[in-house]
């Protein structure tokens, strides 16, 4: 079977472990833990009929303290970048996160996830920085809570990848 | 009454006053002076702490306090100052409490001997590790129990392999970690660029991480780390590189093309259990014993045959007369013989006919003169050369003739058998010699006595064929040169006449004289030398053996010496 390592990225407590969670054991907690180093897990998705290992790399988010490791994207076949849409802030970081992936790895697939979509009442952010973002990259917007576009969002990114 | 005196002063000391009392306000300001202090207290303090050690002594019990009082506010800052001379400082001390606790072991190890120890010294002989070291390893356990073949880049795991035993947990997510891991650590103590974790241990359990440039092995150990495991990590990773090279370096995820790796990983899942010793009849090692002592047994014997091969071919060349054995010896498959050998003996190959097929030999000789009876009488043999039909024998050093010999050969010999080293005398008692020359001298003369030349009565010429003539006078000058050769003189013919008893006896001697000299004359005339003849007239013809006849006659004087 064929396998693929994917990473989760972005700014912290975006919802990255959480979408995993959801994605992987079908859970949702709304306690935040943040992430230290890496976790990894895995899961088996089909694209076209073909059956795909996704080693799924859950990264610490990024921070003003913590900087995102380079050594830990090496060999991703493609990446998720989260976005929390009730922190603009997230966004900005996200697009920064996105410039650095892109030199350490160069045009790999990635997919945006606009996370806590059942949020969205809170969500404040720029629509035009939003209609910027959508018309360069595939973006989804999911919930780790609800579940929704969860599932599309992972195959999505998995159908991209060669 | 204050500023006359110093006025005085002024006037006395002039500007030096002025000096003083800036001096002396210095001194007096502690700012100022410690200013001053300041300036040289450095040079002071290394002054003085080469003339003695009151500076450490007065010193200690301050820095003491400073230390103490520094650690009490903040422990971290001097622990931080110290770190990177204690981290070696402590590697240090352990591997020298470990090498102690070695070398303890070791003398403990060493006074014990058994079967098993002796093996393991063995063991330690022919790999060259301590015997303590051995020990170690010998009676630990260990079992690998799962190896992983990881994507370097991706930390993808390509291959999985476990014994029975492991628990194997997601294998997948394990890989991942394993790189995850290292990065942690990587990040976590900002080591040295280049420095790769490559062991994790929990309890007894470890990871041993063996890198190559696309891939990474890593063993799961239970127990002892195998010493050969790391070799053997990376033999296979490089072999690997070798053999997949291109799917390595863009490895995409399709573990497919690398399942033929399964027997190289299976290889390095091992494990050792140290069983209790049973007790059983350690086959192996009978059968062994006993094939070294049948070796040794054949060989024994070999060399048995051999040496009483090369015994039985010394003594041979011992009894060989002409051949002395000085010395032999036996050396790497070579028989080393050196003997005196008399030039008349036979040469030590010649004796030693058989081929030898065990070893082979070399002479070194030097030549002798034997007195053995046998080759001193081969040495004459050589040297007189006697004819055929004399035999020629040496007893006790005596040189014994029999036989016949020729007599010319008998009298060089007499003078040569001395020049015969190892002869003493002769003895020709039983040797018949003979002289041809003198049978022949025998011959002629009754040839010659035999002739007898016809007068008529009174007559003293006589008619005589020439042929005859010639044949007579042949024969006496042979005869004279056999007499020549065998005696050195010349041969002495007396040619005496006879008359018949007719006539005056005086008549009778002229008569007999004149026919002497008429015969001596036909003789010169055919050529025999005169000087071997001489004409006489017998004298009593009565006497003369009853010849009273008209004859002249021939007589040959005594042949001897
Ligand atoms: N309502 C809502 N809350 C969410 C959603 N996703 C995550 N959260 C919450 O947001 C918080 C952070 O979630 P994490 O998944 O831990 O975020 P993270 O990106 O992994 O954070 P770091 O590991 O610190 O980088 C948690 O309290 C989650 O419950 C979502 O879709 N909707
Ligand atoms: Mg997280």
């Amino acid at each position: 079977m064929l396998q693929k390592k994917i990473c989760l990225l972005g700014a912290f407590s975006v919802g990255k472990t959480s979408l995993i969670q959801r994605f992987v054991s079908s859970l949702f907690d709304d306690k935040y833990l943040t992430t230290v180093g890496v976790k990894i897990d895995k899961k088996i998705v089909t694209v076209d009929q073909q059956e795909i290992m996704l080693m799924i790399w859950d990264l610490a988010g990024e921070d003003d303290y913590n900087t995102l490791n380079k050594n830990h994207l090496r060999g991703a076949a493609g990446y998720i970048l989260v976005i929390d849409g009730t922190r603009p802030k997230s966004l900005d970081v996200g697009l920064a996160v996105h410039d650095k992936v892109k030199e350490a790895l160069g045009d790999v697939p990635v997919v945006v996830a606009l996370n806590k979509a059942d949020l969205i009442d809170e969500w404040i952010l720029d629509a035009d920085q939003l209609a910027k973002l959508e018309e360069k990259l595939p973006v989804l917007r999911t919930s780790a809570k609800t579940g929704d576009n969860v599932e599309l969002l992972f195959s999505e990114l998995a159908a991209r990848l060669q | 009454m204050d500023t006359d005196l110093s006025r005085i002063k002024q006037i006395i000391l002039g500007d030096e006053y002025d000096e003083l009392l800036k001096l002396r306000d210095e001194i007096n300001d502690d700012g100022q002076f410690s200013k001053i202090v300041s300036n040289i207290i450095t040079e002071a303090l290394k002054e003085r702490s080469l003339k003695d050690d009151s500076i450490a002594e007065v010193l200690a019990p301050t820095i003491d306090q400073a230390i103490s009082s520094s650690i009490n506010q903040d422990p971290k800052k001097l622990a931080e100052s110290l770190y990177p001379i204690m981290g070696p400082a402590i590697r240090k001390s352990i591997s020298e409490t470990m090498q102690q606790m070695l070398e303890n072991l070791n003398q403990l190890l060493e006074e014990s001997l058994s079967p098993k120890s002796l093996r393991w010294r063995f063991d330690a002989w022919r790999t060259g590790k301590s015997y303590s070291e051995l020990v170690l390893l010998n009676t630990l356990e260990f079992s690998v129990e799962q190896v992983f073949l990881i994507h370097r880049e991706s930390s993808l795991l390509i291959h999985h392999q476990y014994s029975e035993l492991a628990d194997t947990r997601d294998p997948d997510m394990v890989s991942g970690m394993f790189s995850a891991i290292q990065d942690f650590i990587e990040d976590s103590f900002s080591t040295k660029e280049g420095d790769e974790l490559d062991t994790l241990r929990l309890g007894d359990l470890s990871v041993v991480l063996q890198r190559g440039p696309n891939a990474v092995l890593a063993a799961v150990v239970r127990g002892r780390i195998p010493e050969n495991l790391r070799n053997e990590l990376s033999r296979t990773l490089e072999s690997l590189h070798r053999m997949k090279k291109a799917e390595l370096a863009d490895y995409g995820g399709n573990p497919e093309v690398f399942a033929d790796v399964e027997d190289d990983l299976r290889k390095i899942l091992l494990s050792e259990r140290k069983e209790p010793e049973e007790k059983t009849i350690p086959w192996l090692a009978v059968v062994s014993i006993l094939i070294i002592l049948a070796g040794t047994g054949y060989w024994n014997y070999l060399s048995y045959q051999e040496s009483l091969e090369r015994t039985a071919l010394l003594s041979t060349l011992k009894q060989e007369p002409g051949l002395v054995l000085l010395d032999s010896e036996y050396s790497d498959k070579v028989l080393h013989i050196s003997l005196l050998v008399d030039p008349n003996a036979r040469s030590p190959e010649e004796v030693i006919s058989t081929n030898q097929e065990n070893f082979s030999i070399e002479f070194t000789e030097h030549s002798h003169l034997s007195v053995i009876d046998e080759l001193v009488a081969k040495r004459a043999m050589n040297l007189l050369q006697p004819t055929g039909e004399t035999q020629l024998e040496v007893r006790n050093s005596v040189l014994v003739l029999s036989g016949r010999a020729d007599g010319d050969w008998m009298r060089d010999y007499a003078s040569r058998w001395p020049a015969v080293t190892g002869l003493t005398a002769i003895d020709t008692g039983a040797l018949e010699l003979v002289y041809p020359r003198r049978e022949a001298m025998v011959e002629a003369v009754q040839v010659i006595e035999a002739t007898e030349l016809n007068f008529e009565n009174g007559e003293t010429e006589t008619e005589v064929s020439s042929q005859f003539i010639t044949a007579l006078s042949e024969q006496i000058t042979e005869l004279n040169a056999l007499s020549m050769e065998e005696y050195g003189r010349p041969v002495r013919i007396e040619v005496v006449g006879y008359t018949d008893d007719s006539g005056s006896p005086s008549f009778n001697q002229q008569v007999g004289f004149e026919r002497a000299l008429r015969f001596e004359q036909v003789l010169v005339d055919a050529g025999v030398d005169e000087s071997l003849l001489e004409s006489f007239s017998a004298f009593d013809h009565s006497s003369n053996e009853g010849i009273a006849r008209r004859i002249t006659r021939l007589i040959v004087a005594p042949l001897t010496q």
